[in-house]
Parts: C-alpha cells; structure tokens; sequence
C-alpha cells in the first residue's frame, strides 16, 4: 500500500476504496469497448485517481514501473533501426524457399519464424513485420491468407511466452517480481513452449494444412523470389545484429551484473543510435534519431503508464487487499503450503487463460500482480508462507494463462488485432467468430498442456 | 465544366475501364450507380496498382520490394486475373467532390490538391452533373478579363 502522502485525502469525504473502484471499473470497461484508444483512456483514469483525491501526483509517479517503460522503449528503439536492414523480411521469405514454397512448409516455417522473433522482440512488432510478407507469400502462391494468418498470431502469443521481453504479460511479472529474472523464464516457461507449439499445429494441418495445394507456376513465383535483395543494409545489419546479440546476453547476465532489464535494453537502444549515426552530419543524425523515436510506439507506452497509476490507485485504497483476501480464501481447505501452491497455480493459470481470451491481458496481468502480492503477505501472516519456489511457481502459472490466453480470442492480445488489421485491408478478413471457433478450442488445448507441464514440474 | 462526360457503370469490368482510360488519357473516370449517383472513381493509378501485388499498395504494406522477380508476365498476369471484374469494387471512395456553387478559390484549391479533374455533384440528389477539369479553370482565367 502506498503511504499516506501519496493522498491527499478523496474529494467530499467519499470512501476511497469506492472511489477508486468506480474509476477503474470505468477505464476497463471504456479499454474492452476499444471504442477510444486505451492510451488515452488509461491516461484519463489516471487523471481522474488523482483528481478525486485517490492518490496525488508523487503517489501517481511512484507507482509507475518505469523499469517495464524502459524495457519496453529501449527494445522498441532497437527493432524500428534493426527492421531498416530489411533482415526480417530476408528470414521470412529465406524460411519459404528453404521448404520449396510448398504451402504447408510455408505455414510452419513461418509460425517458426514468428515464434522466435516473438520470443526476442514484442509480439505486435513481429507481426508488423511477418503479416506483410505473409500476404504477399499466399497472394503469390494463389492460397488463401487466413489459416497463415491465424498460425501466425497463435505463434507470436506462444513464442512471445518463452521469454521475459516476449510478451507484455512477461514484461510486466518480470518487472514487478523481484525473484523472477531474464532466464528464470529460459529455465521455467520455456522448455514447454516447443511441445506446444507442435501440438498446436497438428489440428491446423487437420483443418487447413492437408488439404493446401499450390500449382507448380505459383510456387515457382515464390522461388523466384530472391532474399538477398531483401537486406538493404549490410553494415546496419551487421550492426544491429551485434547490439540485439549483446542486449540478449545482457539480459541473461542481468541478475549477476545487478542491472535491470530496461537499463540493458536503453543502453542497446543507445548504443545503435550511436552506431548507426556514425560519420553522418549533425543534421542527418537529428533526423535519423527523431525518425528512430518516431517509430517507438507510444501508445503503448502512455498506456501502460496510464494502466500503472490507475492500478496504484486502485491498491492504495485497499481494494487490492480485499481482492488479494478472496484469492486466499479460495485456499481454506488447503492445509499445507505445496496445497495452497496448487490451488493457486491451477486457479490462476485457467483464470487467466480465460481472462486473458475476454479482456486484453495487460490490464489483467497489471492488476493480478499486486493482487497477488497482497495475497501472498496475507497468506504468511497467517501462517502459510509460501518459500520463493513456490511463489514462483504461481508467477509461471500467471504467465503461461495470460500469454497463451490471448490465443482464446481475435481481442485477447494486441498481436492479433494488428494481423486482423491487415487482413482486413487486404481484404480477407479474419471474422470474430470465425476466430474463436478454432482459437478458443486451441487455447483451451494449450493451456492443458500448460497445466499438465505446471502440475508436474512443480507441484 | 463537362457536362455529361465519360462515365463508368459500377457493373463495367476493369477492362472497359482500362481501355477507356487509355483511349482518352483520363486520370480518372467516375462511377456511377444505377441512378446516376456517384459512387467512387477509377483512376490509372488504381489500374497501376492492380499490376503490382496487393500488400505494395497497402498502409503500412511492404512498399518497396526488391526481391520480387521483375518479368512482365507477372504484371500481366496480376492486371488479367481481376479484368472481369466489376470496377466498382476497385473504385476508390475517397475523392473531393464539388456542387455547382462552389467558389472558384476552393475549386482552384481542390484541383491543386487533387492533381485531377473533379466531379461535381448535385448535393440534393447526390447525382453527377459534370466535370471541371484544370484547363477548364485555366482556359477561363486566361481569357476573362478582369474588371
């Protein structure tokens, strides 16, 4: 809870926790109706908790993770100068000739791609840079875009849950968690990310993959392409990769350096403006730099600020606590802790999975964490402290539901509304319903496999 | 003004409209409906864009791609598998129209923004009347003398 001068006390006298309350069931419900922009919407319940006395301005700055905002701007400066090299697009289009433009071959090469890529960089940028490619692939080949389309963005949620940079979920437990760090997620998450992303492609070749034929010209067509021309600048390339490499290593070896992932990130982000603007003249090095801030996403960005303070509101007037106090008392009849643990893995890994399919899992992750963190103070004040393994373990669990949860809908991660997006404007769209008829029942399955994995390793 | 100029059916294919770009050196032909209204344009950058694939013309697209082969079979091809067509379907919807009484400055205007003729529409009926092209403008201010 944050200290008493972070409020300066709520207008009129009203009850804080229902203040706040209202304010945030408000800003949620206004981001689910995704009628205005979530940036503003946050920034204005971010607004509103200050000006109705929840918190006040320093109260507001405090409960900012600036180290999620710098994390999350560095790795956006770092893509928008490496994605000039052209080295993405030179990985897709390498990846469909490698398997002789054979459609199924491409679907597969390119869910590997865009898994690991969602696995470094942000799932939104990746599919910003795969979805154009994608289409231009199947229009080419003369094979509809969709079942592409739709592996692509299940593969970005699940190569995005691997690691503590790939999905904003990851981003915000890794921030906010003290003991989890860059390769507790190598260690934990992602070893089962593999199996499930071959079991996730066996029924999309049941449904589509089987019955995909291209004709001997068409795939010639795709052949023809040529990846080579794709790189457009070797020496930015050959740059970028560098600091990309460095950062990733930097992450690995964040916990025994005692640096946090956004100073890493902002430092490699740095580094290859600096790089990259070598031996140009001031004036074309202001452009380029102004260009390469341009390119961050900062709606992203004011949203998770905006999301931060609305929350800190929200646990400042207590209402964390009675959330957090429910979550303990779903453990009554556990009776020891490695039960609690169970009880709580479980819960929260389905809970979020189906959150996260309904509602947009930043918003879930950012409220669950405190959440939780309130709920496992409580649980050792009442004599069932967890040890740091099982804490953990509830963290993996809140990771696996919410990354592979926005799988269960076209609206549960932002990746996926990006590549509706596209298609849409090249005039395939991808339908609500048509979407979850077979993503609900793939989330569904994955997150069983998830549960499966959880259960095993740690329960 | 044109009075009654050349105009494309929404149910013309992309061919008519080709040829008839071609055989006039329009920019743009408006489309109409059935009852006269006007229902979007087609230009030549339009049937430029047919040639190339799709994700080239599209925000946020892939506008430049080099490693596409560059035979003009594949141009061809790509113009010949929409030519039947129907134009309205590639008809773009976004154009600065203009009513019979509208001021001669913000016609000079919209052309200049437009880099094209400009449909003028009845606002009442939403049918086409006509259209003004940049020479008619010029033609006229070059020969009206000012009082």
């Amino acid at each position: 809870m944050p200290p008493l001068s972070e409020s300066a006390g709520v207008i009129f006298g009203w009850d804080p926790l229902w203040v706040a309350g209202v304010v945030f069931v408000i800003t949620y419900a206004f981001i689910m109706s995704e009628k205005i922009n979530r940036a503003v919407i946050a920034m204005l319940g971010a607004a509103f908790m200050i000006f109705t006395g929840v918190i006040n301005q320093e109260g507001a700055i405090h409960g900012i993770d600036w180290n999620t905002i710098g994390l999350l701007t560095g790795m956006m400066a770092i893509v928008a100068i490496t994605r000039r090299s052209g080295v993405f697009q030179f990985l897709a289009i390498w990846s469909a000739k490698k398997v002789h433009a054979k459609p199924w071959g491409i679907l597969v090469m390119l869910c590997l791609v865009t898994a690991v890529l969602s696995a470094l960089l942000d799932n939104v940028t990746t599919v910003l840079l795969i979805a154009p490619v994608t289409l231009l692939i199947t229009e080419e080949l003369e094979v509809p875009p969709y079942p592409f389309l739709f592996a692509e963005i299940l593969f970005s949620n699940i190569g995005g849950t691997a690691t503590l940079i790939g999905d904003p979920p990851n981003i915000l437990i890794g921030s906010q968690v003290e003991s989890i760090t860059f390769n507790g997620f190598l260690v934990h998450v992602a070893p089962i990310i593999p199996l499930i992303g071959l079991v996730t492609l066996l029924p999309i070749w049941l449904i589509w993959g089987r019955k995909m034929v291209a004709t001997d010209e068409a795939r010639q067509r795709v052949m023809n392409f040529d990846p080579s021309k794709a790189i457009t600048d070797v020496l930015l390339l050959k740059k970028s990769l560098g600091v990309l490499t460095l950062v990733i290593v930097g992450f690995m070896l964040s916990h025994p350096l005692h640096l946090e992932p956004a100073t890493i990130a902002l430092f490699g982000a740095a580094l290859l403006l600096l790089l990259d603007n070598m031996s140009k003249d001031a004036e074309t090095t202001s452009e380029n730099v102004h260009h390469t801030f341009g390119e961050v996403e900062w709606v992203t960005i004011f949203f998770f600020i905006g999301l931060f303070v609305v929350v800190h509101g929200l646990e400042g007037a207590g209402a964390l606590d009675i959330l957090a106090a429910k979550v303990v008392g779903m453990t009554d009849s556990a009776t020891t802790t490695a039960e609690v643990t169970s009880v709580l893995a479980m819960t929260i890994l389905w809970v979020a999975a189906v959150a996260s399919a309904i509602v947009d899992n930043i918003p879930f992750v950012a409220t669950m964490i405190p959440t939780l963190q309130a709920a496992m103070e409580q649980l050792a004040l009442a004599g069932k402290a967890l040890s740091l393994e099982q804490q953990n373990t509830i963290w993996w669990s809140l990771s696996l539901g919410a990354c592979l949860g926005g799988n269960g809908s076209l609206i549960g991660a932002s990746a996926n509304l990006i590549v509706a997006g596209f298609a849409e404007r090249a005039g395939h769209p991808i339908r609500f319903l048509q979407f979850l008829k077979h993503g609900f029942i793939l989330m569904l399955m994955t997150v069983a496999i998830a549960a499966v994995y959880v259960w095993l390793r740690y329960l | 003004m044109t009075p009654r100029p050349v105009t494309l059916k929404t149910s013309d294919t992309v061919s008519k409209a080709a040829a008839l770009l071609y055989e006039h050196r329009f920019r743009s032909i408006p489309v109409i409906d059935s009852d006269g209204k006007m229902v979007g344009q087609f230009s030549v950058h339009g049937l430029l864009g047919l040639m190339v694939p799709k994700i080239a013309t599209m925000e946020k697209g892939l506008p430049r791609m080099p490693w596409v082969s560059d035979h003009v079979k594949d141009l061809q091809r790509r113009l010949k598998d929409c030519e039947d067509q129907p134009v309205e379907e590639f008809a773009d919807k976004d154009y600065i129209v203009l009513h019979p009484d509208t001021p001669l400055t913000r016609t000079v205007l919209g052309l200049y923004h437009s880099h094209d003729n400009l449909p003028v529409i009845d606002p009442e009926t939403d049918r086409l009347v006509g259209i003004i092209s940049y020479w008619d403008v010029v033609r006229h201010l070059l020969t009206e003398k000012s009082e």
